[in-house]
C-alpha cells in the first residue's frame, strides 16, 4: 500500500498556510503553548457558514479547502478525519451548560457541534461531496489511522484521490487537565529552545494539516508515503530500533537507504531521553530532525511531521532550523518520521520517499 | 489477498443482558430492557431509558477486575463483549498478532461529568482518571488487557461507528495485511447523550416504537458487541458463525439531524452488490430502526426504493435494546448471527398501528426461518450511512 501526495496544507503555528516551507524564521518569545497563526476565514469560508463553526471546525475546514484548491480541478472522491479530542472542546462546554442549567433548555446546535464526524461533515457539504467519509479518534494513532485507511482506499481502486487531515486544537480546558497530570513545562519556554534545553515537560500544540493523496505516480506528484505503521507496546530503544529495520525491510528499504529521520523529540527529558536511545543505533551519515518545537506537542503533530517531510522530499532542502543532527548527504530521497507517545507506549512510523 | 471473512466469535452486553445467551433469551421473548432510569443521576426521569442493569462495580466484577475510578463505563461494558468474542473464538494465542478496530462516541464524558462535579464543588477528583475521557481509551485500554500491539483503530462516526468498524476490518483482511481483527463498538448512557438527545426534543416518553404509526421518539441506551473477523482460510477447524459478505459507506452531506432516503438507498444497494447478490436475495433487515418519526420515514422511503415490489421481511431491535450509538451496528451484526445460526428473527412485538405512507411494515411475532442473507442498517449524524450484509455461508 503506497499513495502519492499531490497537494497539502499545513495550518500551523509557524507561517504555513500560505504553502511557504521554513525560511529563516524568528526566534519566538517563551510560551507554554503554541497556537496556530490561521488564515483570515472569511476569504476561504462563506459567513453564512462561519458562524456556525466551532473552531476547529473551521481550522479543518480551511486547511481542506486550501488543500484541495490546489488540485486543479481533480474531485475528492473520500474524506477521511485523524483527530484525538476532535469536537471534545464542545463535548464539555456542553456537559458544563448541563450542570449550569439543571439540565434544562439546552442548545440542540450545541449538542450537533459535538459530534466528532463533524469536521469531516462539514468539509464534506462544503465540496458539495457524497461518498466515503470516514473520522477516527484515537489519541496518536488518529492521524495514522486515517493515513492507513486513505492507503487502503486507494491500493484497493475504491477512490483515486482522498482527502485525509490531522487536526487538534489547543484549548484551556484540556491544557489545565493535561498539567495535572504534569505534562507542560512549568514556566514559559522559548520554542526554539525547547530541544536544546531539555526538562520535565513539554510545551503544547495545536494544527490542522490536510492532504490530497492519489495512488499512481505522475510529475505533479509532491512525494510518495511507501509505508505507514504502528505499535502499542512497552519497547526498549533496542526493540524500537529493530521494529524501524523490520518497518524498512517490509519495504524494500535499508536503514542505509535512509537520508533523514524525523524524530518527535518535544523536549521532555524523560521522553526525549528515549528518542536519544534509539538515536544511538542510527548511523552517524543520517541526518536527524525534529519538528515539536514548532507546532508544539499535540497527539496529531504527525501530520505537521508529514506535511514537513513532504517539504524536504519535494524541495530537496533541509532548513537548519529543523536540524538536529546534519546528514552527510544534501539529496532528501527517503525520510522515516518516528513519533512515541509514553503515555499510550504509542509508536508511530511512517516512510517518505522521493519517486526516483 | 483473502476472499472471505468470516466470523468466528461475538459478544454483546446490553439493556437485555450480559452475554450472547442472555440476550438470545430476552429476544425469544420479546423482553424489552427499556425502563425507568437507575444509574445516571438525571432530572430527566419522566422518559425511559435502555440501560444495562449492572452498575460500574458489577460490571467490573463481571471482568475479573477491581473497579478503579479511571474505568468508564463504556470501556467495562466494551471489555466484557470483548473478552465473549475472543472466548468464543478460542483466538486467545492469535491476540498478539490481531488487530483491534473499536468505536465510541460519548467514550469516558460519564468520568468527565464525574470531573465537572468534583470542580464544580471543590471536591478532589482522582488524576489517574484524567486520560479516560476521549475516544481512544476504549481502544488503549482493550489492547493492553488482551495484548493487542498493532492495528488499533478507533473510528467515532455518530451511529454508524461500529457498523464503519466493521467494514474497514473486513477491507483490512480482505487486502491480507492481516489474518484476523477483533472489531465492535461500545456507547455508555450519560447526562451528555440524555441532555443531547432531549435538546434535540427527540426521546418518546414511553420507548421508542419503531416503524409505529404513533412512534414519538427514540430511547437512549447503551451498550457493545464485538466480533472476531478472520481470513476464513486462517480459521482451520474452529466454528465459522457467518460471513461478513458486503459492506458500504455513503455519507451524503445534509444537516446534521436530517435524513434522507438517498444516501440510505445508496449504501443499501452497494452493500448488495458488493456481496454478489440482488435485492431478491436479502431475507432479512435488521433496520436502523429507533423509533424517530423522521428516521423511520426516510428508512421506509429507503427500502421501499431498493427493493421495489420484494420487500423482505425486517424489524429493529431498538425496541429491546434502545439505541447504542456507535455500538449499534455491531449490536445488529451480532443480532444477525443469532437469527441465522439459532434461526429465529426478532419482531417489532410492541408495534400498535403500522406506518399509514406504506403496504408494509415490520414482522410483529417471532419467525422461525434460517435466514441467508440478512442487511443491517446503522446511519449517523450528518449523513454517514452505512449497511452490512450477514451471511451464513
Amino acid at each position: 500500500m503506497q499513495a502519492y501526495i499531490y497537494a497539502m496544507c499545513a495550518i500551523s503555528p509557524q507561517n504555513t498556510h500560505e504553502g511557504a516551507f521554513f525560511g529563516n524564521e524568528a526566534e519566538q518569545d517563551a510560551v507554554r503553548a503554541l497556537k496556530c497563526i490561521e488564515p483570515t476565514y472569511s476569504k476561504i469560508i462563506s459567513p453564512l457558514s462561519l458562524r456556525r463553526l466551532s473552531r476547529i471546525q473551521k481550522m479543518g475546514l480551511a486547511s481542506a479547502l486550501l488543500c484541495v484548491q490546489k488540485l486543479e480541478g481533480i474531485n475528492v472522491d473520500a474524506i477521511i478525519t485523524g483527530s484525538a479530542y476532535c469536537c471534545e472542546n464542545d463535548m464539555e462546554q456542553f456537559c458544563r451548560s448541563i450542570y449550569d442549567s439543571g439540565e434544562q433548555d439546552l442548545s440542540p446546535i450545541s449538542f450537533i457541534k459535538t459530534t466528532n464526524s463533524s469536521i469531516a461533515s462539514t468539509i464534506a457539504t462544503q465540496l458539495n461531496f457524497s461518498g466515503y467519509c470516514q473520522t477516527y479518534c484515537n489519541r496518536d494513532f488518529s492521524f495514522s489511522n486515517a493515513l492507513i485507511d486513505a492507503m487502503l482506499l486507494l491500493s484497493d481502486g475504491d477512490a483515486h484521490c482522498v482527502l485525509v487531515g490531522g487536526i487538534d486544537e489547543y484549548t484551556d480546558d484540556l491544557f489545565y487537565r493535561l498539567s495535572l497530570l504534569n505534562y507542560w513545562r512549568s514556566v514559559a519556554t522559548e520554542p526554539h529552545l525547547l530541544i536544546k534545553n531539555k526538562a520535565r515537560g513539554t510545551i503544547a500544540g495545536e494544527g490542522a494539516c490536510f492532504f490530497a493523496l492519489g495512488a499512481h505516480y505522475s510529475d505533479k506528484a509532491i512525494a510518495k508515503i511507501l509505508a505507514v505503521n504502528n505499535i502499542k507496546a512497552q519497547l526498549t530503544d533496542n526493540e524500537v530500533f529493530l521494529e524501524i529495520v523490520d518497518f524498512l525491510n517490509a519495504n524494500q528499504k535499508q536503514i542505509a537507504d535512509l537520508d533523514v529521520c524525523l524524530f518527535g523529540c518535544n523536549g521532555d527529558i524523560q521522553t526525549d531521553a528515549f528518542y536519544d536511545a534509539v538515536v544511538q543505533y542510527i548511523p552517524l551519515g543520517i541526518g536527524i530532525a525534529y519538528y515539536k518545537h514548532l507546532c508544539g506537542e499535540y497527539y496529531t503533530a504527525d501530520s505537521f511531521a508529514l506535511w514537513i517531510a513532504a517539504n524536504i522530499v519535494q524541495t530537496q532542502s533541509l532548513p537548519q532550523v529543523l536540524v538536529g543532527r546534519k546528514p552527510s548527504t544534501n539529496s532528501y530521497n527517503n525520510i522515516l518520521i518516528y513519533n512515541y507517545s509514553p503515555t499510550n507506549n504509542g509508536h508511530t512510523m511512517m516512510l517518505i520517499s522521493k519517486e526516483v | 489477498m483473502h476472499q472471505n471473512v468470516a466470523i468466528t466469535g461475538y459478544g454483546i452486553v446490553s439493556a437485555i443482558g450480559v452475554g450472547a445467551d442472555a440476550n438470545f433469551a430476552s429476544l425469544c421473548s420479546c423482553q424489552t430492557g427499556i425502563d425507568a432510569v437507575r444509574y445516571v443521576k438525571t432530572s430527566l426521569t419522566d422518559y425511559l431509558y435502555a440501560e444495562v442493569k449492572l452498575s460500574n462495580k458489577q460490571l467490573a466484577q463481571a471482568s475479573n477486575l477491581i473497579y478503579q475510578n479511571e474505568y468508564s463505563r463504556t470501556f467495562l461494558l466494551g471489555l466484557l463483549a470483548a473478552r465473549e468474542a475472543v472466548n468464543m473464538a478460542q483466538c486467545e494465542k492469535y491476540l498478539p498478532t490481531m488487530g483491534l478496530f473499536c468505536s465510541t462516541t460519548s467514550a469516558g464524558v460519564d468520568i468527565f461529568e464525574a470531573y465537572v462535579d468534583a470542580m464544580r464543588k471543590s471536591k478532589n477528583f482522582d488524576t489517574s482518571a484524567i486520560n479516560s475521557f476521549d475516544c481512544g481509551d476504549l481502544a488503549s485500554r482493550i489492547a493492553s488487557f488482551l495484548g493487542i500491539r498493532k492495528n488499533i483503530v478507533t473510528n467515532s462516526t455518530a451511529c454508524s461507528s461500529s457498523a464503519n468498524a466493521i467494514m474497514n476490518a473486513c477491507r483490512m483482511i480482505r487486502s491480507g495485511n492481516i489474518d484476523r481483527i477483533l472489531v465492535g463498538g461500545a456507547d455508555s448512557l450519560n447526562l451528555f447523550n440524555i441532555n443531547g438527545f432531549n435538546s434535540l426534543e427527540i426521546i418518546s416518553k414511553n420507548g421508542c416504537r419503531p416503524f409505529c404509526e404513533h412512534r414519538n421518539g427514540m430511547t437512549p441506551g447503551e451498550g457493545a458487541a464485538f466480533l472476531v473477523l478472520e481470513a476464513e482460510e486462517k480459521v482451520g477447524s474452529r466454528p465459522i458463525y457467518g460471513y461478513v459478505s458486503g459492506y458500504s459507506n455513503y455519507s451524503k452531506p445534509q444537516k446534521m439531524t436530517e435524513q434522507t432516503a438517498d444516501g440510505a438507498i445508496m449504501s443499501m444497494t452497494q452493500a448488495i452488490s458488493k456481496a454478489g447478490l440482488a435485492p431478491s436475495n436479502v431475507d432479512f433487515v435488521y433496520t436502523h430502526g429507533t423509533g424517530t418519526v423522521n428516521n423511520d420515514m426516510s428508512e421506509c422511503q429507503a427500502i421501499k426504493d431498493v427493493f421495489g415490489n420484494s420487500i423482505p421481511p425486517f424489524s429493529s431491535i431498538k425496541e429491546y435494546v434502545g439505541h447504542t450509538f456507535a455500538a449499534s451496528g455491531a449490536l445488529g451484526a451480532v443480532v444477525s448471527l443469532m437469527s441465522i445460526n439459532k434461526g429465529v428473527l426478532f419482531p417489532n412485538a410492541k408495534l400498535e398501528a403500522p406506518m399509514s405512507q406504506f403496504s408494509f411494515s415490520p414482522i410483529r411475532q417471532i419467525v422461525y426461518s434460517s435466514p441467508q442473507h440478512i442487511l443491517v442498517n446503522s446511519f449517523g449524524f450528518g449523513g454517514s450511512n452505512t449497511s452490512l450484509i450477514i451471511s451464513k455461508n
